[in-house]
């Protein structure tokens, strides 16, 4: 390990430079013997399925219609690594399907009365990946209660229709957008047998898109009527994950 | 004829005798001889003895106990002792042989000086009974007063609160669960269906009685004196040796109101009547040859001692050792049991554990008290000198018995470590007290070669500081042999050191290749209740058996291949034999010392085995009574309900409390006699496995990487 240590920091070579860090990295996390025994029966490769939902009380959801107990729901396909007996990283891709109910937007200076119209319900379609880490409160990760801390990237489109009364065809519309999420997130794991995992937990996000926070603000445009409800899904969340440690 | 019958008797008394005496040397333990008969095969199996189901809760219990004792290697069959027990309990039922076919005798390797009977017509007589008797009639007594038990059917009336009295095999062994009424029809009925119709001598019949009163003595009154414990280069302070002995007090008329025996008194005055009203009495004290008797006399007192030092029990069968040396001053089983209790009382005190095994001096009556006060006196230095100096002596002795060797190199390595008496430097070549005549050609040199001069200038004299223990080894350091063999432990013992730092450097963090075998001994788990209630049986089994399935799990993904020897088997894995020396084995390992009394053979049990690695587990559970993380949870609820999904995981966390779990792991070379990995972890957690299943995992990987391949 010191050898491998060596050859990173002090090589000269550009090529070598440049992936230096990485290299680092991936020492660390395969020399991490050194700080003990780590991983649950030894094993340290955890596929993780997680599924977040938020609830959405009195806004639509992936299904027409709002029901009674909505919620909505975001899911992440994950692999983690125990790199010591306290910590995981992981890494995840995300998707998440729901709806909104776009309103009028004018972009007229002289407030006049909006036209009647009629909003159908229009999908936002999520894709993105994140990162994170966890930090295991009973030192036998991946086992027990955690902290998580998580970063996330994603973009969103969001589609729908608007039929004005004064006009006679819907108008479609169509925008996409990008954000960036932190997330903090307290749960549980539990093993149920040697390559079984459940979980549970619950977890706090704020969104940022870029220079600035995203908020429940309603903005004129649809798109941004769409980020509205992506941060009132990313905000809070009830987490459930089934795992797969194989070795 | 009877004249040729009598020869060939007398002949082949001589020829028992004389192959007796060659054993008795050899005398190793008690051991049961053949296959397990079917009755107690059927009780392992949960069955009656004649392998029927067992008809209610009394029947089952006492099979469970029986059980135990087989389990535990306490039963012996086939023996030469069991032998003779049969044949006195034929000549009790010559004219019943009905009833002669329905009981069941066997002997019992416990110290404790009982016989009980059970049900189903299974006799057991502890060693401990037949070491304190003193002719075949006493035993002949105590088995006639057994059977009227099994004949009115005594254990179907057995009392209501025996569950609560007997808690452990050991409580199983002291105690019967009679009522007074019982027993005082059982010595009366006894003594006229059976004893009287034999020519037994009728005195035997006070001598049980005297054995029950007094059999918490050692074998013997022996008068002992300082001599034996010092010599003339060194003598010990005054106070460690008595003057005056506490008497002998024990009480014959203690109140038995609250006892399910009555009190001794009444029962001898009761069978006194009973015995000067027969009209014949017998005169006989043996109708077996008294040598027999002797012979399985003195089996069942080593094997005493052999229990008793296995026990811990250790001043106590240092001074029955001593009691029968005098008369066998040869005997490698008694040397060998003198060294051990010795080393044991010397562990002991060095390891600061002495009180576990005092016998306390107010309390104990009789000669005994001379050592158990002395032993208290002296101090570790001391005691670990007279072990060392007693192991050297068997050593020269049996230069083979490796045993002896073992015993002598962890005393010099206590007195390297614990006392800093590492060097025969530290030890005066002079006696104490003698004066020092100064050579006075001590400066002719010219008379005198090299090699002199070296030596003259090397002997140690007296120091200030110097006390008895600077004294101990004077007259052995003049032996060159002792001297060698001293001088090689210490080397063994500098190299032994660097061995074990180099393995604490051997990465022991991932999984060893080799896939070896590894005996887990009778794990034992069980729930604890914090209001302190003992749990169930029950629920004893089932956590054990919870714990024994987690074990064969753990240990194979932890690359080991694991034979579980569990207390709730219905098939023995091992031969009974086997089992026997393995549970003893077990029962000797202590906190004082790595090398046992069961060392002796460790190397061939291991082989025997088919692995040196012995694990033993216990783990206990406990609920805290309170929940963690309740903020969490309720916020966890509160979003839940919202959320229909996770409703129900919300919930089922709700459902369990806290719970502390202790776990104790100890891992055993028997081959080398050492500790592979030794730890108690506790940890918390919310009822779920998974928490052991990790903390047994790294157990079993340490020991995988720590035992020698």
């Amino acid at each position: 390990m010191s050898a491998m240590l060596k050859l990173i920091i002090f090589q000269k070579t550009n090529k070598m430079k440049k992936y230096r860090l990485l290299l680092f990295v991936i020492v660390i996390a395969c020399s991490s013997n050194v700080f003990g025994q780590a991983g649950y029966l030894g094993k340290r490769c955890h596929f993780v399925f997680d599924a977040r939902f938020s609830p959405a009380i009195l806004t639509p959801v992936y299904m027409v219609g709002t029901h009674y107990c909505d919620f909505n729901t975001h899911f992440s396909p994950s692999f983690e690594y125990v790199v010591n007996r306290d910590w995981v990283i992981g890494a995840s891709y995300q998707f998440e399907h729901s709806k909104y109910t776009p309103e009028y937007s004018s972009h007229n200076e002289i407030p006049i009365p909006p036209p009647n119209y009629t909003a159908q319900e229009s999908d936002i379609d999520l894709y993105g990946f994140g990162i994170y880490a966890k930090y295991y409160t009973n030192p036998k990760a991946p086992l027990g209660y955690y902290y998580k801390f998580g970063l996330d990237y994603f973009t969103y489109t969001a589609t729908g229709k608007i039929k004005y009364d004064y006009l006679p065809m819907s108008t479609t519309f169509k925008g996409e957008d990008w954000a960036l999420g932190f997330r903090i997130e307290f749960g549980k794991t539990v093993f149920v047998s040697n390559y079984i995992s459940l979980g549970t937990g619950l977890s706090l996000g704020a969104l940022t898109n870029g220079y600035r926070f995203m908020s429940m603000e309603k903005r004129n445009e649809p798109i941004h009527q769409a980020s509205t409800r992506v941060l009132a899904n990313y905000f809070i969340g009830v987490n459930l994950t089934l795992g797969i440690l194989p070795f | 004829m009877k004249k040729f019958l009598l020869f060939l008797v007398l002949v082949s008394n001589v020829i028992f005798v004389s192959a007796q005496q060659i054993s008795l040397n050899d005398f190793y333990r008690l051991e049961a001889k053949g296959q397990l008969p079917n009755d107690l095969s059927n009780i392992i199996k949960g069955l009656n003895f004649d392998g029927s189901i067992p008809k209610n809760d009394i029947q089952k219990a006492s099979n469970d106990n029986i059980k135990e004792l087989l389990l535990t290697g306490r039963i012996v069959y086939g023996d030469t002792v069991t032998k003779y027990l049969e044949k006195v309990l034929d000549n009790l039922l010559v004219n019943d042989s009905k009833l002669r076919k329905e009981i069941k005798i066997y002997t019992i390797k416990s110290a404790e000086a009982n016989a009980f009977m059970n049900g189903d017509g299974f006799l057991f007589v502890t060693i401990g009974f037949i070491a304190q008797s003193t002719s075949e009639a006493e035993i002949a007594y105590v088995i006639s007063h057994e059977l009227i038990h099994y004949v009115k059917k005594h254990s179907q009336k057995e009392s209501e609160d025996k569950a609560d009295r007997i808690q452990t095999i050991d409580d199983y062994l002291k105690y019967h669960s009679r009522s007074r009424e019982q027993e005082f029809e059982c010595d009366k009925l006894g003594y006229e269906n059976f004893f009287k119709n034999t020519t037994y001598d009728s005195k035997a019949v006070d001598g049980m009685f005297d054995i029950l009163q007094y059999s918490y003595l050692p074998f013997d009154e022996v008068k002992l004196s300082r001599d034996i414990f010092e010599n003339e280069y060194y003598k010990f302070n005054d106070s460690y040796f008595l003057q005056n002995i506490t008497p002998i007090v024990s009480r014959e008329d203690y109140i038995d109101t609250f006892s399910t025996h009555p009190n001794l008194k009444s029962r001898r005055n009761e069978m006194e009547s009973i015995v000067s009203s027969s009209v014949v009495l017998g005169t006989s004290k043996f109708i077996q040859p008294q040598s027999s008797f002797e012979f399985i006399r003195t089996i069942s007192r080593f094997e005493t001692i052999n229990q008793q030092i296995i026990t811990n029990n250790y001043i106590k069968a240092y001074y029955n050792t001593l009691c029968l040396i005098k008369d066998n001053p040869d005997n490698k089983f008694l040397k060998t049991a003198l060294n051990a209790s010795l080393y044991g009382i010397a562990k002991a005190k060095i390891s600061g554990n002495y009180q576990d095994i005092d016998l306390g001096t107010q309390k104990t009556e009789g000669e005994m008290q001379f050592v158990v006060n002395l032993f208290k006196k002296m101090n570790k230095k001391e005691l670990a000198l007279l072990s060392l100096r007693q192991s050297w002596d068997a050593m020269k002795s049996y230069p083979n018995v490796n045993y002896f060797k073992l015993l002598f190199n962890d005393m010099v390595k206590a007195l390297v470590e614990e006392s800093d008496l590492g060097s025969l430097n530290k030890f005066s070549d002079y006696r104490m007290g003698e004066v020092i005549v100064e050579d006075t050609t001590a400066n002719d040199n010219e008379n005198k070669t090299k090699y002199d001069k070296v030596k003259n200038k090397r002997l140690v004299g007296h120091l200030k500081s110097f006390k008895t223990e600077n004294y101990m080894l004077g007259d052995l350091k003049k032996d060159e042999e002792f001297v060698k063999a001293f001088n090689s432990s210490l080397t063994q013992i500098e190299n032994q050191n660097a061995n074990d730092y180099i393995t604490s450097l051997r990465d022991n963090t991932g999984k060893s290749k080799v896939k070896k075998k590894i005996i887990v001994l009778n794990p034992y788990a069980e729930k604890a209740y914090r209001s302190g209630k003992p749990s169930s049986k029950s629920s004893k089994e089932t956590q054990t058996k919870r714990l024994e399935k987690r074990i064969k799990n753990i240990a194979k993904v932890a690359n080991l291949n694991p034979i579980i020897i569990s207390n709730y088997q219905k098939e023995l894995s091992l031969n009974y034999q086997l089992n026997s020396r393995l549970i003893d084995y077990s029962r000797s390992l202590n906190k004082f010392s790595e090398i046992t009394y069961e060392s002796r053979d460790s190397e061939t049990l291991a082989k025997e085995l088919g692995t040196p690695i012995l694990n033993l587990v216990y783990y206990e559970k406990k609920s805290l009574g309170y929940k963690k993380n309740k903020t969490y949870k309720r916020l966890h609820t509160l979003f839940s309900s919202m959320t229909l999904p996770t409703l129900p995981f919300s919930i089922y966390q709700w459902v369990f409390r806290e719970q502390a779990g202790k776990l104790i792991f100890i891992s055993y070379d028997l081959e080398n006699n050492k500790t592979i990995y030794s730890t108690t972890k506790q940890f918390e957690h919310e009822n779920t496995f998974d928490m052991l299943n990790q903390e047994l995992y790294e157990c079993y990987v340490k020991t995988n990487n720590l035992s020698k391949n």
